[in-house]
C-alpha cells in the first residue's frame, strides 16, 4: 500500500498546497488500482513513524510546498528519492521526511522506498486561496505524478525490499 | 569596547527567533534579548469572522497545540452564547487537554530537551540532538514515540483527528464519546504509566549530572501564574488565575475573565513577540511585573495535585525549593512536564471510568447573548487568554489572543542573561555556552508558532559584533 502524507498549513495561502497535492496523487493511485491511504498533517510529528512503520505500507509520497526561485524550470513539481541517510541534524517541532525514515529505520528496523513531491509555493499569507502560479503547477502535475507512480515499486514488489536491520 | 554575541536562530523550538548578548566593556553580559522575528498576526485575520468559526481557525495557528486553541475558543464562545455547557461536555474537553499535555510534554522532555538531558550540554552538536539520542538511547526516543501516539490518540478518538479537530465548539462538543472508544483509551493507559515512570527516573538521574545548570538555567526570583481549580488544585481547563509572589505567597485569586485588570502587555520595537507583566508589580517598570507560566508555575501555584501519584511526586518536586516557596530553577520544567503527563494519565483513567462519559447529551443550544466573551485554558506551554468582541450577528469586531510562550518572554530574557553571565568566558564563543543558552529557552518550550505565528528551519548562526557593528567573530551551525 502506498501512503501519501500531506503536510502544510491551508490557512497560510501556497503552504497548504501540499495538500492538495496528496490528494491528486492519492486520485492517481485509485485510477490505477493501487492500493491507497492518504494522510494530512500541518507538520510532521515523530509518531507518524508509526504509520510508515505498519506491514501494509510498502512506499511512502511525502507532499509539500517548497518556496518558489526565479529562474526558468523551477516553477514546476519537484520530485526527490529520499533516504533516512538525508536527515538534517537540527530538528524543531516539526520533523523533516527524512528524520521519520530515520525513525522507522534505526528505531524499528524498516526501510522503505521514499519519495518527496514539492509543489512551488509563491504566497504565504494568511487565507485558505492559492496563489494562480501555485493552481497552474498543481494543474500541470499529472505527467510528473504519472511518472512517480511509474518509477516506484508495485505493493508486490516492495514488500520484499524491507530490510530489518 | 563592548560587544553583541548573536544567536540566530535558535535551534529546537517552534518559530524563528535570535539571541543576543550584549557585552560591557569588561567583556561581561550586560544584558540579554530573545528576539522574535517573524510576524504573522493571526488577530488581524479572525476580524470580520463569525464567532462559530474561531475554534477551527485558531487551532491552525500550531500545529504541535492545536487542541489549546480549539478548548479557548470554545469556551470563548461559551461565554459569548451565555451557556452552561452540559457536564458531559466538560469532561470531554477535559479528556482531550489531558491528551494534548500527554503528547506535547512528550515531545518537549524525549525529542528535544532529551538529547541535551542525556548527551550532556557539553557534547558534540553534530551528535546532541535527536539522531544522536537515538543512536545511544533508543528506547528512549521509542518510549518518546509511543507515549505521543498515546494522548494523539485521545485527541484522534475525541476529535476525529489528532492534528486540527474541530470537535469542540461554543455551547459543548459535536459528538459523544462511545463506550468502544473509551475502551479504546483504556487499553493503551498502562503503558503510557511505564513510559512516563521510567521518564521520572531518567530525568531524576540528570540531576546529579546538572547541578550546576540546575543553579544557573533560569534560578531566580519571579511570580508565577495559571488556573488552580476552586480548592486550589492542579488544573488545566478551568477554575480561578492564580498569581503567586516567589515567596509562595498567593496575591490573586480571581476569575479568569478579568485577565485584564492584573496582566498588562509592552510591546518592544527589537522583537514581536509581546511582553505581558503583572501590573500591580510593574512601577514604571513593566518588567518588575515577570512572571512565569507553564508547568513549573502550576505545579508551584497549586496546593496539591489531586490524584495520588502526581500528589506523590509533587511532595518529591517541592524539596527541591526553599520550605514553603515556589521552586525557582526553569531547568525544573522538564520535572514540572513529567508530573503533569502523570496527572493527566491518572486523570484520564479516572474520567473513563465515570459512568456519565458516554453520555450523548453533550452540546448547550444558543445564539448571541454576550457581545464579549473571555475564554482561557492551560495550554502545555502555560496559560493563554483568548479573548472576542462581536457585533450582534457574532461577526468579530475584535480579537486579543495571550498566549503562554508571550507570558514567558520577560523570564526567558532572564534566563538567557543569567546562563550567558554564568557561562560566558571573555570573548570566545564556545559551542557549550550556545548550547546552554539554547537549553535555557527550550526548558520553556516555546512555540513561536503559536506566539507570532513564525516558519521556517533553524541552523544556528552566531555573531560577534561591535558597537560600531563590524562583525568580530562569527560562528554558523547547518
Amino acid at each position: 500500500m502506498i501512503l501519501v502524507i500531506g503536510y502544510g498549513n491551508s490557512l497560510r495561502g501556497d503552504d497548504g498546497a501540499g495538500l492538495l497535492l496528496a490528494r491528486q496523487i492519492e486520485q492517481a493511485c485509485r485510477q490505477r488500482g493501487l492500493p491507497v491511504e492518504r494522510l494530512e498533517y500541518q507538520q510532521l510529528v515523530p509518531e507518524i513513524a508509526l504509520d510508515i512503520l505498519r506491514d501494509d505500507v510498502t512506499a511512502v509520497i511525502f507532499t509539500d510546498t517548497h518556496v518558489a526561485h526565479a529562474g526558468p524550470g523551477t516553477n514546476g513539481v519537484q520530485i526527490r528519492v529520499l533516504s533516512a541517510a538525508d536527515v538534517s541534524p537540527t530538528v524543531g517541532h516539526h520533523l523533516t521526511p527524512a528524520t521519520l525514515l530515520m525513525y522507522t529505520h534505526l528505531l524499528y528496523g524498516k526501510q522503505i522506498p521514499a519519495r518527496l513531491v514539492t509543489v512551488p509555493g509563491f504566497v504565504f499569507a494568511h487565507g485558505q486561496a492559492i496563489s494562480s502560479q501555485t493552481r497552474s503547477a498543481l494543474k500541470k502535475a499529472g505527467p510528473q505524478i504519472s511518472r512517480l507512480l511509474d518509477g516506484l515499486p508495485q505493493p508486490e514488489v516492495a514488500a520484499n525490499c524491507l530490510t530489518p536491520t | 569596547m563592548s560587544k553583541t554575541i548573536t544567536i540566530d536562530p535558535v535551534t529546537r523550538i517552534e518559530g524563528h527567533a535570535k539571541i543576543t548578548l550584549q557585552l560591557d566593556d569588561s567583556g561581561n553580559v550586560a544584558d540579554a534579548r530573545f528576539h522574535v522575528t517573524e510576524f504573522r498576526g493571526f488577530e488581524k485575520f479572525c476580524v470580520g469572522r463569525s464567532f462559530w468559526e474561531m475554534p477551527g481557525i485558531t487551532a491552525r495557528i500550531c500545529g504541535i497545540c492545536p487542541v489549546s486553541h480549539l478548548l479557548a475558543s470554545s469556551k470563548t464562545g461559551d461565554a459569548i452564547l451565555g451557556v452552561k455547557i452540559p457536564p458531559t461536555a466538560e469532561k470531554l474537553r477535559r479528556l482531550m487537554n489531558w491528551g494534548q499535555l500527554v503528547q506535547s510534554h512528550a515531545l518537549s522532555f524525549f525529542h528535544l530537551s532529551g538529547p541535551d538531558l542525556l548527551l550532556g550540554m557539553e557534547s558534540d552538536p553534530t551528535t546532541r540532538n535527536i539522531m544522536g539520542l537515538i543512536q545511544k538511547y533508543p528506547e528512549v526516543a521509542r518510549n518518546g514515540i509511543r507515549l505521543r501516539k498515546f494522548g494523539q490518540d485521545v485527541i484522534r478518538i475525541l476529535g476525529g483527528q489528532s492534528v486540527h479537530p474541530a470537535w469542540t465548539i461554543p455551547g459543548g462538543v459535536r459528538t459523544p464519546l462511545s463506550a468502544e472508544d473509551r475502551d479504546a483509551i483504556k487499553r493503551d493507559l498502562p503503558e503510557a504509566f511505564d513510559i512516563v515512570e521510567l521518564a521520572l527516573d531518567m530525568l531524576k538521574d540528570a540531576f546529579d549530572t546538572n547541578a550546576t545548570e540546575i543553579e544557573t538555567y533560569g534560578n531566580f526570583n519571579s511570580l508565577y501564574a495559571g488556573l488552580v481549580t476552586s480548592d486550589g488544585g492542579l488544573e488545566h481547563y478551568d477554575g480561578k488565575f492564580r498569581v503567586m509572589d516567589g515567596d509562595g505567597r498567593i496575591l490573586e485569586d480571581m476569575a479568569p475573565e478579568d485577565y485584564r485588570t492584573v496582566i498588562g502587555e509592552a510591546v518592544e520595537p527589537w522583537s514581536y513577540l509581546k511582553f505581558p507583566y503583572y501590573k500591580p508589580h510593574a512601577n514604571g517598570n513593566y518588567a518588575d511585573g515577570m512572571y512565569r507560566v507553564g508547568p513549573l508555575a502550576r505545579v508551584n501555584i497549586c496546593d496539591f495535585a489531586g490524584t495520588p501519584l502526581a500528589d506523590r511526586e509533587l511532595r518529591q518536586f517541592r524539596r527541591l525549593g526553599e520550605r514553603g516557596k515556589p521552586v525557582t530553577s526553569s531547568f525544573h520544567y522538564h520535572y514540572a512536564r513529567l508530573i503533569e503527563i502523570l496527572f493527566s494519565l491518572e486523570k484520564i483513567e479516572e474520567t473513563l471510568e465515570d459512568p456519565n462519559i458516554t453520555s450523548e447529551h453533550v452540546r448547550s443550544n444558543a445564539s448571541v447573548n454576550q457581545l464579549v466573551g473571555v475564554g482561557v485554558t492551560e495550554a502545555p506551554r502555560g496559560t493563554l487568554f483568548h479573548e472576542y468582541h462581536v457585533d450582534s450577528n457574532g461577526i468579530l469586531q475584535d480579537v486579543n489572543l495571550v498566549v503562554a510562550t508571550g507570558q514567558n518572554n520577560l523570564a526567558m530574557n532572564q534566563t538567557v542573561k543569567q546562563i550567558a553571565q554564568s557561562y560566558i568566558n571573555g570573548h570566545q564563543l564556545t559551542e557549550g555556552l550556545l548550547n546552554r543558552v539554547e537549553h535555557g529557552i527550550r526548558a520553556y518550550d516555546p512555540c513561536l508558532s503559536c506566539s507570532t505565528h513564525a516558519v521556517g528551519q533553524m541552523p544556528l548562526h552566531v555573531q560577534l559584533v561591535a558597537p560600531d557593528g563590524a562583525l568580530i567573530d562569527e560562528r554558523i551551525r547547518d
